[in-house]
């Protein structure tokens, strides 16, 4: 089965054909939904001096245009601060902070990836050094068709 | 939110058009649009100096139908490698049925895009729609290397490439009842807002592998503790192993709730959890790998 354009309507008289068109393209696009909800395989960092790429990259195939970041760390960060990298080039987001237990920092920021066209895949890893050691979560990075940060 | 996909039956010239028949097109489109626009985690991925075997990288994916081609993505940093990197299909007890050499000696530098095709609804053991089987990749050891695995997906196609953009705007999907005459504005709400979909989904379906809690990957020790997130998305969480349900940030008010004895596949009912509703984000932790799925398989 394959896709079939789909055809723009200037009349009130709709055919059999045009509307098993629209059932069988329905029909094309079920077939091509996921089986599963994947999960974001989360990163967790105990008494580390610094995060970087080779900690872990995660990839994205891009849908939608905002990718959410969210991350916790436990310690002092160094004056650059914590980074985030989308292929290689520091996209950081303007981060809001809250506090959450054991003295420990939520960052939350939103980068805009409108740029790359539906499918592409991108690299993401997050970058930081730690004052000393500190410890960190990366707890999700997740794209979505808002500018507001998800949750 | 509509939760099920039901297509109507096919449309016959010459016969009476009903609104019921026309509002389950409409579901069924308004069904697509809330999978295509849901929130997407980024894919597992592995960064790591250290030899992929098959204890340190389970992926394991829910078979779909006519899916019978696997591409990845690979990447190897700063020194060659001498033997051969794999793709090793297994059963969900990990007896291996087909290995694929995706390079061999590959040099610093290298990277591939690539897919292999297995034929025969995967390497011939005539899977079925929904079951389930495992992958790893295999790498030779060396030294001062990375090696990264960026994804590993099921697909119906050996081309993942994008059709050119549709452009249209998501339209809300009519409702119609008894009696309603056409109007070519609803009518034309079929073709934007499944031309908008179409754009976001590609021709191409990806049915993605799911790699293990990171603690049990190849950097399992440094790893410990990662877990996994979600946003709920999906009535039944389909896992291995033992662990909880965690609430993000507050597990006074939303207490934990334990799930699983045993290693081996198992599903829970979500719904059992009072504090999660679909949107949410929660963690699971503890256990060896976990995904979301429509129905309890």
């Amino acid at each position: 089965m394959a896709w079939q354009s789909n055809p723009n309507i200037s009349s009130t008289t709709s055919s059999a054909t045009t509307l098993n068109n629209w059932r069988s393209n329905a029909e094309f696009l079920h077939d091509r939904t996921p089986e599963i909800n994947w999960p974001f395989a989360a990163l967790y960092l105990q008494a580390v001096e610094s995060i970087d790429w080779d900690d872990t990259t995660w990839t994205v195939i891009h849908r939608h245009n905002y990718l959410h970041v969210s991350v916790k760390l436990w310690g002092t960060l160094d004056p650059s601060g914590l980074r985030a990298y989308v292929d290689n080039v520091d996209s950081s987001p303007t981060w809001s902070t809250s506090a959450i237990s054991g003295s420990g920092v939520w960052y939350k920021g939103v980068i805009n990836v409108s740029s790359y066209d539906p499918g592409d895949d991108y690299d993401v890893y997050i970058k930081a050094d730690f004052d000393g050691t500190g410890t960190i979560l990366v707890d999700f990075l997740m794209e979505y068709d808002s500018g507001t940060f998800y949750g | 939110m509509v939760d099920e996909f039901t297509l109507p039956a096919e449309f016959r010239t010459g016969a009476y058009l009903s609104a019921m028949q026309l509002n389950q097109l409409s579901d069924a489109v308004a069904y697509l649009h809330g999978r295509a626009t849901a929130p997407m985690m980024a894919r597992s991925s592995i960064v790591t100096d250290t030899e992929l075997t098959s204890t340190n990288n389970i992926w394991r994916i829910r078979h779909k139908d006519g899916y019978n081609d696997i591409h990845y993505s690979m990447k190897l940093n700063t020194s060659n490698l001498s033997g051969s990197v794999k793709i090793v299909l297994t059963t969900e007890d990990g007896a291996k049925t087909a290995q694929y050499t995706v390079e061999t000696n590959p040099s610093a530098g290298w990277s591939e895009t690539g897919h292999i095709s297995t034929g025969g609804a995967i390497d011939g053991r005539s899977l079925n729609d929904g079951e389930w089987y495992q992958i790893y990749v295999d790498t030779p050891g060396g030294s001062n290397y990375t090696f990264e695995v960026h994804y590993l997906d099921e697909s119906n196609d050996t081309s993942l490439n994008y059709p050119t953009p549709q452009g249209a705007s998501w339209s809300a999907q009519p409702e119609w009842s008894h009696g309603d005459a056409p109007a070519t504005g609803k009518l034309q709400a079929y073709t934007d807002g499944l031309d908008y979909i179409y754009d976001l989904v590609g021709d191409a379906g990806r049915n993605p592998a799911v790699l293990v809690d990171r603690e049990h990957g190849p950097q399992g020790t440094d790893h410990e503790d990662s877990g996994l997130t979600f946003v709920h998305l999906q009535p039944w969480l389909i896992f291995r192993g033992s662990g909880e349900i965690i609430h993000p940030t507050d597990s006074t008010t939303n207490p934990s709730v334990s799930i699983g004895d045993e290693d081996e596949l198992t599903v829970f009912d979500l719904s059992a959890v009072p504090w999660l509703q679909y949107g949410d984000i929660y963690r699971v932790f503890g256990c060896t790998w976990a995904c979301e799925a429509m129905d309890a398989g």
